[in-house]
């Protein structure tokens, strides 16, 4: 016998699977027993054949019921056909056992026999055949009586159509009851499996909800224990936060005296001894604030606080501000600096400006670190645009340097981790750059690559996810130069990819470039065709340098524009302004050499500056020209000092008070324009003075400019709250503060 | 397809179960075959039976019971036989005659066919020969002259057992009420029953 099967669920089919199988057994079952019967009944059949020598009846009708049954049973397993016909063999087998008994009506009751052995198969249609039968052999030997054929049929002279109708009438009753009992066995069962299969299904339950109250528990408990150790990692993660801004406050002030004061010394009159010294303390300084802003961003990086600004900025004078940073050092070391934008790639995009800066800064200034000749090139280029808008840019930044070794280069990206000992003691660095560099570009949706080849160089490419920004500045329009489309330029460098970006710029302007590598051969050009509008020639150059080149040139060609590059530091222009219609400092910015170009065609030989005026750092005149009324908060002496040297430099006479009830108290006895408040004071702090400030019923409120070294995230929103105006970090930089200033008192002023 | 064979094969098999019954009805409408040297006794010709079965002629009416007992209509006509004796025991002698190779004394027989007393018991076939007799169960009335009365079936059922028409019963009661114009339809005196086991078609 088969075991039941599983019960899972309660569904419909789960409850016809289980009746299936019920049934199944129920025939099987049944089917068993109707060998013994039907092998019962043909015995009986050769039984009463002694009693009138009807064998051949015995035999045959039985024989052949028998065949019929198994051998519908044999050849249809899997339909019910041979039920039906074992009902039908059993009718048969009750008309030849009244048929052996000459008429026997006692043998009628072995159709009752059939019709209760049938209720097993628990089948209320199985009941029909039988009746059937019942049915029709009263009928024919009930006419045959009548018509006076069947002379031995019966015994009984009173088979009347009233018997025939009563005889009928009794066994459609016990077939009707018989049919009752198996569609109630049939209909029981089927309750039974339903309620069994309900309760397995309820058991089935119960255990999942046991079994699910105890995962319950256990994940509360986890649970619980995880919100613990979050809370514990969150009480250690502010306690670090708090470290390390009270650590960056500490450093930060008496490094705020120290950029400060050494920035001052340098206004001052010096020897070049001196200005040495100061320039030396100012670099120390710098570079130790930049080591503190590498820990506090890796800090905020590995807390997870590090977050991106949106805004729109121009690409193009990111990287040139970058390479502007580097250039006084390329041009020392006679390194080219060097930057293309593809022309796919949009003006303005979507980012983090200062932090793309941070990047590019980083790996810029590890590749001047580590190259002492040839060039470092800035490429950025479109990878994809997906439908939707993101652009996905590849930036690369390409050095002749060192290189680093194959084994080294998996250790590139760890924090304080540099390519060996050595290399950190000769060329410097916390080993954080290339770590926080890779976080922000994660962070930026992209990833950082680095292959190098030592003595070759390295290169480090890195992708951001991005989408093109809102240009906020007029486009470079090309209708200036467009009505000198078709001009030829001759363009004289040694560097290739600097003539290939000069190539790549000028076809974009429309202008025809033709190279040459060297002087020698910019000559030759020139000697077989002289039928050129401008030269651009680099200066330093091997044989010929740009000024022996531009001298020839003047020889031959004395009405040719040409424009020089130089870079910063070159000193050769003032000597030679004569030979120069421009002089541009590499790196070569797009916007300056569309104006210089221009310029050069259109005087044809004339020569002129490079266009940026210099600025003196610190214009003494702003007090005059925008004459405020300045109060310093600041309890620390040096600092006080430091802001009071700058404002007095810049002309103005401000009062400093050392706490927040004394910066109050001044604020509401005189009418100050401006007051400079630092967040960090005894008594009371500058955040608590700027709310009673701003509660006092002064007619005319003091523009507050927060002052703190506190630089963690949030400052500045705490400080926009408490009703500051502004806000500007320590150490005070001159033109952070001159740029603040202008910007308040023309805004005062409009107002 | 299958099911199609299946359902003609059954068509098959309840053919042939129809026939099997419609075969044994056919044939036991069938008289008892007449034997091919029978030699016809009719009605009112004089008897001769062999000796010792002449003996018993002895001045009432002689009734033969032609029985076999491995004949069922024999079996289960034999309490008729037994009824006509109690009912006409010293009216008319009783005699059976045993058509079968089996040999029974008068005792047994009585007691087989619960007799109220023995009577003389012939196994001679010449017997039925004598009277024309070539089936069992057969009866056969001889008056006193030693004259054919009666030679027939019990009555008409096939297994010889129906009382209501006791051809036999009539045919004594008539003779013994010298009724010799009295009339057998042919279901009584043509011979249904079993053949003799001496006798072939």
């Amino acid at each position: 016998m088969n075991s039941a099967p599983y019960i899972i669920t309660n569904t419909p089919s789960d409850l016809q699977e289980q009746t299936e199988y019920f049934q199944g057994e129920v025939q099987q079952r049944s089917d068993k027993l109707m060998n013994y019967f039907l092998l019962g009944f043909f015995l009986i059949g050769l039984l009463l054949a002694h009693f009138y020598d009807t064998w051949n009846i015995a035999l045959g009708i039985g024989g052949l019921s028998l065949v019929a049954y198994y051998s519908v049973k044999f050849f249809l397993p899997g339909s019910d056909l041979y039920q039906y016909v074992l009902s039908t063999a059993l009718g048969i087998f009750m008309a030849q056992f009244i048929y052996q008994m000459h008429g026997l009506f006692e043998m009628h009751f072995f159709a009752f026999v059939g019709s209760t052995i049938l209720i097993t198969y628990q089948k209320w249609k199985l009941q029909i055949p039988l009746l059937i039968i019942v049915i029709a052999h009263h009928a024919i030997f009930n006419y045959l009586q009548y018509t006076g054929n069947a002379v031995y049929f019966s015994q009984l002279d009173y088979l009347t159509l009233q018997t025939l109708i009563i005889h009928i009438l009794l066994a459609g009753i016990i077939v009707f009851i018989c049919g009752l009992w198996a569609y109630q066995l049939k209909k029981a069962g089927q309750i039974q499996i339903a309620q069994t299969v309900r309760m397995a299904s309820l058991q089935r339950e119960a255990i999942v909800l046991l079994e699910r109250k105890r995962s319950e528990e256990e994940l509360e408990a986890a649970y619980l224990k995880a919100e613990a150790a979050r809370q514990e990692a969150e009480r250690a993660n502010r306690a670090k936060s708090i470290f390390l801004a009270t650590m960056s406050h500490e450093i930060r002030t008496p490094m705020n005296g120290v950029i400060g004061m050494s920035s001052l010394l340098a206004e001052t009159p010096l020897n070049n001894q001196q200005r040495t010294y100061t320039e030396t303390i100012t670099a120390c300084g710098e570079t130790l604030l930049n080591v503190i802003n590498d820990i506090l961003d890796f800090s905020k990086i590995e807390s997870g606080s590090m977050e991106l600004e949106e805004e729109d900025f121009d690409l193009h004078s990111c990287i040139e501000n970058i390479l502007d940073l580097f250039s006084a050092r390329a041009a020392k070391t006679g390194i080219e600096l060097l930057y293309q934008v593809e022309r796919d790639v949009p003006l303005y995009i979507r980012g983090d400006d200062h932090r793309l800066r941070q990047i590019l800064t980083n790996l810029v200034g590890n590749a001047m670190k580590f190259t002492e000749q040839g060039e470092i090139f800035v490429g950025v280029r479109l990878l994809e645009t997906s439908l939707a808008g993101w652009l996905t840019l590849s930036f690369e930044v390409r050095d002749t340097g060192i290189g680093i070794p194959p084994e080294k280069m998996e250790r590139l990206f760890k924090a304080f981790s540099q390519v060996d000992s050595s290399t950190t003691r000769k060329y410097g660095g916390t080993g954080l750059g290339l770590a926080i560099s890779e976080q922000l570009v994660r962070l930026m949706g992209g990833e950082i690559r680095a292959v190098s080849q030592p003595g070759a160089g390295s290169t480090f490419s890195f992708t951001i996810r991005t989408s093109a920004g809102i240009d906020k500045d007029p486009p470079l329009s090309i209708n200036g130069l467009s009505e000198h489309a078709g001009k030829r330029i001759l363009i004289v460098d040694d560097n290739l990819t600097n003539r290939t970006i000069l190539k790549s710029q000028l076809e974009f302007w429309d202008l025809t470039p033709v190279l040459a590598a060297s002087g020698v051969e910019a000559l030759n050009i020139l000697a077989t065709d002289n039928r050129y509008d401008l030269v651009v020639t680099d200066m330093q150059m091997p044989f010929m340098d740009g000024i022996r080149l531009s001298q020839s040139i003047r020889e031959h060609h004395p009405q040719m524009p040409i424009i020089l590059l130089s870079s910063v530091g070159d000193e050769y222009k003032k000597h030679h302004n004569d030979l120069f219609s421009a002089v541009m400092t590499k790196p070569i910015k797009q916007q300056v050499m569309y104006k210089q170009i221009l310029s050069g065609l259109q005087n044809n030989g004339g020569t002129g500056g490079e266009g940026r005026p210099v600025q003196p750092r610190l214009p003494g005149e702003l007090a005059t020209t925008l004459p405020l009324k300045i109060l310093i908060a600041e309890d620390n002496e040096i600092n006080q000092q430091v802001i009071v040297f700058i404002l007095q430099k810049l002309g103005y006479e401000p009062t400093v008070v050392e706490n927040g009830r004394l910066a109050l108290e001044a604020a509401t006895s005189t009418a100050f324009d401006v007051i400079l408040m630092d967040l960090q004071m005894p008594e009371m702090d500058g955040l608590e003075a700027t709310r009673h400030i701003r509660r006092t019923g002064l007619s005319e409120q003091p523009v507050i400019i927060a002052l703190t070294a506190n630089t963690m995230e949030g400052d500045e929103e705490e400080c926009l709250q408490a009703g500051m105006n502004d806000y500007i970090g320590k150490p005070v930089k001159l033109e952070e503060l001159v740029g603040k200033l202008r910007k308040w008192a023309l805004h005062r002023r409009r107002s | 397809m299958r099911k199609g064979l299946v359902v003609a094969w059954l068509v098959f098999l309840s053919a042939g179960i129809t026939f099997i019954f419609w075969r044994n009805e056919w044939k036991y409408h069938l008289p008892t075959p007449v034997p091919v040297n029978y030699h016809a006794v009719a009605r009112g010709a004089q008897v001769a039976l062999p000796s010792p079965a002449d003996r018993l002629l002895a001045g009432k009416p002689l009734f033969l019971h032609f029985f076999n007992p491995d004949c069922p209509c024999s079996r289960f006509n034999m309490p008729q036989f037994a009824a006509l004796v109690k009912q006409y025991s010293g009216k008319a002698d009783f005699a059976i005659v045993v058509m079968s190779q089996k040999k029974f004394t008068p005792q047994q027989l009585q007691k087989k066919f619960d007799l109220p007393y023995p009577i003389p018991v012939l196994s001679d076939s010449a017997v039925a020969a004598a009277c024309g007799v070539y089936s069992t169960p057969q009866a056969v009335i001889i008056d006193t002259s030693r004259q054919l009365y009666y030679r027939g079936n019990y009555n008409r059922s096939r297994y010889c057992s129906d009382e209501k028409t006791g051809f036999a019963r009539l045919a004594l009661d008539g003779l013994l009420h010298r009724d010799y114009s009295q009339t057998f339809s042919p279901l009584a005196l043509k011979a249904y029953g079993c053949e003799l086991p001496t006798c072939s078609k």
